[in-house]
């Protein structure tokens, strides 16, 4: 008999599985990656609640430009958002394209919940550079989905690190401050009770909103994020125009947090 | 009521999306490349372009090893293993004895990428790998308007329309006509969408149209809910490549000549049912393919500068089992359904060599 030995599987992966069986009772498949939560961040029954408690935050009410990720479970804010009149940036899956921006007054009445969809975002927004958004208002509230959270406000994503990422960016050329509050929005199902140990480029977020319950992370200290290059060296995300343009606007004696 | 302004600022549903416009760094700033591939895959590079690069209509073999090790100045191992590795990738089809060949089917899909990843517009999640995807096209606007002015569409009733970007603004047209409208989910992992155009409200065409919102107002079909359609009048796909003759080449996994196959064999179509891909006039390809079970095949090719009809092989009305990619069976309901109605023989059992 042979005995075969498998790496010990990853702790916080094992936590994304354990939700990812409870979430898949309640949540939406993808269009395109149909159930595989590796690969997206589903849409949940009570997305719409989740939204409308957002929408009822402080911080939220006062930004004039919001931080959005391209997740499916926040497809409901986009759409409250829109109606709204809010601006949001979003970045494009994986980052890929860079970051875009959602102007609701561009967005004919009829179409903005289409808009809303990852689909109908490609018709109505604008690509925005680094530039565009380091010269803009500061952004009040990001929020993103997740895979699962802790009620110390620890999350986890796919397990790829966009959103530390997208923190990271956002920090560098200073369109999000200490004061910039972070929200993430999952369904009841996706709160785990473990203590998790954050890394240090991990985003501890203010409030956790579930379709019952907003929840006010308590003294929470969010350091500004810094664009890790060299966790990031041969990466193939190295490939969005982001990081060149990161790289120039430092180059071009622009501050960043990287100079 | 909308106003003037906001009228004015409506985009074009016809127009190109912003990501065409991309965001072009000036780039002092380049990420550092990594550490040059190995050999092989050198080898492997040098030989796919060699096969790629050959007519469409040579069949003949390859170079001889030898004189392929003295052109790339490599060892017989080291060609050996990346001719494996293309061979396994399919470009590349070893006959003992007799020499190694390019497969026609997969050099006429991996140039269609090529080409196509000129004039291809983005998927909102899969951005430009166009491998998973087949994509939306700079130009296929005219195609639209072609293929809309054809009788086949104007009588057509019943319209079967393939999940592809390059046909979003087809469907919502369709959709606007009034016309039911069968769509698969991506690899109809959650089968078929019907979408009847009569009920789903004409503001929500757009949303209704896409990948992202057709399942909020299509209804999915089983088995039985198909073959009370009856018949599909009009088929629509795009493609990676489509030869003169109107062999289609898809991205490689079969999907639409299993979704024809499907049809066919529900008797929804049948060979007088008009099969039309809409493609960019650099897909079209003049070559000579002989359909296998994974290529369906089309009567006419819309593409930004003109219909064209096709003379080709018959197309094939039953369901092949070489179609079936291993594990489809089990992800497909519809074919465990007719595999346990016996409308299917069941999946053949591939016997071990002794």
């Amino acid at each position: 008999m042979t005995t075969v030995s498998k790496p010990a599987p990853n702790k916080t992966q094992l936590f994304r599985e354990r939700v990812w069986e409870q979430l898949r009772k309640v949540a939406w498949p993808d269009s395109r990656n149909h159930w595989d939560f590796s690969s997206f961040i589903p849409d949940f029954e009570g997305s719409d609640l989740c939204a409308d408690r957002v929408r009822a935050l402080p911080a939220y009410q006062q930004s004039s430009l919001l931080f959005i990720t391209p997740d499916n479970s926040t497809e409901a804010l986009r759409w409250r958002a829109i109606e709204d009149g809010k601006r949001f940036l979003m970045s494009t899956c994986g980052i890929v394209r860079g970051i875009v921006l959602l102007d609701p007054h561009l967005v004919p009445a009829e179409d903005r919940r289409y808009a809303a969809t990852l689909d109908g975002i490609e018709r109505f927004a604008q690509p925005v550079s680094l530039d565009d958004i380091r010269r803009g208002p500061q952004i009040g509230l990001l929020v993103t989905g997740g895979s699962a959270v802790n009620l110390q406000g620890v999350r986890f994503g796919k397990g790829h690190g966009y959103f530390d990422i997208e923190w990271a960016l956002l920090s560098e050329i200073g369109a999000v401050s200490v004061e910039s509050e972070v929200v993430d929005v999952v369904h009841d199902c996706q709160i785990v009770d473990e203590i998790l140990e954050p890394e240090d480029h991990d985003v501890i977020v203010d409030w956790i909103i579930t379709p019952t319950m907003t929840h006010r992370v308590p003294g929470v200290e969010r350091p500004l994020g810094r664009v890790r290059w060299e966790l990031l060296e041969g990466s193939p995300k190295l490939k969005s125009p982001v990081f060149a343009e990161l790289r120039n606007l430092s180059l071009n004696g622009i501050r960043t947090l990287t100079d | 009521m909308v106003s003037a302004q906001a009228e004015r600022r409506r985009p074009d549903p016809h127009s190109a999306p912003w990501s065409e416009r991309r965001i072009r760094a000036t780039s002092d700033w380049v990420p550092r490349n990594p550490d040059p591939p190995p050999l092989y895959r050198q080898v492997c590079q040098h030989l796919e372009a060699l096969a790629l690069g050959q007519p469409f209509d040579d069949v003949s073999a390859l170079p001889p090893e030898v004189r392929l090790c003295a052109r790339l100045g490599v060892s017989r191992g080291t060609l050996r293993r990346a001719t494996d590795e293309l061979a396994r990738e399919g470009l590349l089809r070893i006959e003992p004895g007799r020499g190694t060949f390019v497969d026609k089917a997969t050099q006429l899909r991996w140039c269609g990428w090529e080409r196509l990843a000129e004039v291809a517009r983005p998927d909102s999640r899969f951005d430009l790998d166009i491998s998973r995807f087949v994509p939306d096209f700079s130009g296929r606007e005219e195609c639209d308007r072609l293929v809309i002015d054809l009788d086949a569409f104007k009588r057509a009733e019943v319209v079967f329309v393939a999940p592809d970007n390059s046909l979003l603004s087809i469907r919502e047209t369709t959709l606007g006509h009034g016309k039911r409208m069968i769509v698969p989910t991506c690899w109809l992992r959650r089968g078929l969408i019907c979408l009847d155009g009569a009920t789903v409200p004409s503001q929500s065409h757009p949303l209704a149209a896409s990948l992202d919102g057709m399942e909020r107002f299509g209804r999915q079909l089983d088995l039985a809910d198909l073959r009370a359609l009856g018949r599909i009048d009009l088929v629509l796909t795009g493609a990676v490549a489509v030869t003169h003759e109107g062999v289609h080449i898809d991205p490689g996994t079969g999907m639409f000549a299993l979704e024809w196959a499907l049809m066919a064999q529900l008797g929804l179509v049948d060979q007088n049912t008009p099969v039309i891909a809409s493609v960019h006039s650099c897909q079209v390809v003049d070559a000579v393919v002989t359909p296998t079970a994974n290529d369906a095949v089309v009567d006419l090719i819309a593409t930004p500068t003109g219909i064209h009809e096709c003379t080709g092989p018959p197309k094939s009305t039953e369901v092949r089992f070489g179609a079936l990619r291993h594990g489809l069976v089990d992800t497909v309901s519809y074919l465990r359904e007719l595999v346990a109605d016996g409308g299917l023989p069941p999946q053949p059992v591939r016997r071990a060599k002794s």
